[in-house]
């Protein structure tokens, strides 16, 4: 039924390459037939009731920025109740960290501690647990990221780009949402949204999609995923696709603020898939011991996950 | 997260591959088609005969079926408008599609008025136009609240993307663009969409003694 209905809707406006592909899916099994069928039918009949649907103002559809005023829909209100609390103790802590003489600020974040920091030209920076990250008053495009992750969504403005300065590397947007983790020498950076220009040894053009690893040795590595899947920290959802299971605990750590520690035994092993990191400890331990099929075992140093 | 390598996400293992879909919007076929209005069609037909009757054996027509099917598609194109088509080949699967759809939705009535219980129950009304019938009417506001319901409770992005795909008739490739999303997303949320409202057309299947088809 799925890829029936992946393929009615990409052969609506499908090219020529499109139909003999879809001819080849029905040749290779006379079942795919009927559930294509059922879907072109079905959507079909829909075709009046779609015409009169309610569907909301497109005006009311642009990607809403923390800052922005009005209330939040209603399916989301918890994740802006948690954003502007956020923002309050980001502001707090601000005002303690202002340095006399300079307009830059720290943010630094404990392992389980999310902040969001609105900017005043109304981007917004997600900064994840476990990281630290230089703002400065005076310049909204100016961002370091000392340690840890961060996730930016950046209102792109091409004669003063958004800069994240990582060490001597610089990331410049062009026009964007894109994620940052820089750890243990590494340097990862995913593009949901527009582009980012890296400027370091050599510059690197990444799209919507995209990811890049540099690697302590100074290779670098650039890949394709979801963009759905970048970034999923921010909404408590971390996506794996054959990771190492010692990279999912540094993620977990840093999300949940519990230290991992991992039995030798587990370290050649990876997972492909999703994890909640919301709700409370003992849910999620249930679910890493169900999803990875490990023991979690639990004491006041933090979990060991166990073969 | 950043660090991860993806090829395709989990769920959408088996679908149409990514790396084509790039290429939908596009035309790869000389000018003369685009501009070549009927003569220029009918030839193309000619060209593909072949192949369309090989997709149309793989939508399971009988061989019968096929020459009525051609037939009825050279007609089409003799007598019908077609004004600049920017994909001619793709165009003639369109059409052929579109044919075998509309006579299997034909049968399926036709099946269904055969139907003994069916007949006894609303046959007189499936011989008439159902959609002007009170109990039509009525499915017919029952599933528009629940369409309404399902668009409402999508991701305001989402609803977005279905409106402009399925009611502004906007390509994947276009929304896209203008929304400064990859085509893969657009196509995640379009499947999902599309999922959520094509189960709201089987519940009401399901629901006895009425006629959706």
């Amino acid at each position: 039924m799925e890829q029936a209905l992946a393929w009615h809707l990409r052969l609506r406006d499908g090219d020529e390459a499109a139909w003999e592909e879809f001819t080849a899916w029905l040749e290779s099994d006379p079942a795919h037939n009927a559930a294509y069928e059922e879907v072109a039918a079905r959507d079909a009949a829909l075709d009046s009731i779609l015409q009169e649907a309610n569907f909301a103002a497109p005006d009311n559809m642009h990607p809403a920025a923390a800052n922005d005023e009005g209330p939040p829909p209603a399916s989301k209100g918890w994740r802006w109740l948690a954003i502007a609390a956020s923002l309050v103790l980001v502001a707090m802590l601000a005002a303690q960290l202002l340095t006399s003489g300079s307009d830059r600020y720290v943010v630094a974040t404990s392992p389980g501690e999310t902040r969001t920091i609105a900017l005043s030209d109304g981007g917004q920076i997600v900064v994840n647990g476990g990281s630290e990250i230089v703002l400065d008053h005076e310049d909204a495009r100016f961002a370091e990221l000392v340690a840890g992750e961060a996730h930016f969504t950046v209102v792109h403005d091409a004669s003063a780009p958004f800069v994240v300065t990582v060490g001597e590397d610089r990331l410049v947007d062009i026009g964007t949402v894109f994620n940052v983790l820089r750890e243990d020498g590494e340097l990862h950076v995913a593009v949901a949204e527009g582009a980012v220009r890296y400027e370091g040894g050599r510059n690197v053009e990444l799209d919507a999609g995209e990811a890049m690893r540099l690697g302590a040795d100074g290779n670098i590595q650039v890949s394709t995923l979801p963009v759905e899947a970048i970034g999923g920290w921010v909404d408590g959802m971390l996506v794996y696709d054959a990771t190492p299971i010692g990279e999912l605990a540094a993620d977990i750590e840093r999300s949940t603020g519990i230290a991992i520690a991992l039995d030798p035994e587990l370290e050649g092993r990876s997972f492909s898939g999703v994890i909640q990191t919301t709700g409370d400890d003992a849910a999620l331990r249930g679910r890493l011991q169900d999803l990875l099929g490990v023991t979690v075992d639990s004491d006041e140093t933090g979990w060991t996950l166990r073969p | 997260m950043s660090r991860t390598v993806f090829s395709l996400q989990n769920d959408v293992d088996n679908t149409p591959p990514v790396t084509l879909a790039t290429n939908w919007v596009h035309s790869g076929q000389p000018e003369a088609w685009r501009t070549g209005g009927v003569g220029g069609m009918k030839q193309l037909l000619l060209e593909m005969h072949g192949d369309l009757k090989r997709f149309a054996l793989s939508r399971q027509c009988d061989p019968d079926e096929i020459d009525d099917l051609l037939q009825d598609l050279f007609v089409k194109l003799t007598t019908g408008k077609t004004g600049p088509v920017a994909n001619p080949r793709a165009y003639l699967y369109q059409m052929t599609n579109n044919l075998i759809l509309d006579r299997r939705r034909g049968k399926r009535r036709q099946e269904r008025r055969d139907d003994a219980w069916a007949r006894a129950s609303f046959g007189h009304e499936l011989r008439n136009d159902p959609a002007a019938s009170p109990e039509r009417t009525a499915i017919d506001r029952h599933l528009l609240a629940q369409v309404d319901a399902a668009i409402a409770a999508m991701p305001d992005r989402r609803a977005e993307i279905l409106r402009r795909f399925r009611i502004d008739g906007q390509t994947q490739q276009h929304i896209a663009t203008e929304l400064g999303i990859s085509l893969s997303a657009v196509e995640k949320h379009l499947q999902k969409a599309y999922h959520v409202l094509l189960e709201l057309r089987e519940e009401l299947e399901n629901e006895p003694g009425q006629e959706v088809v």
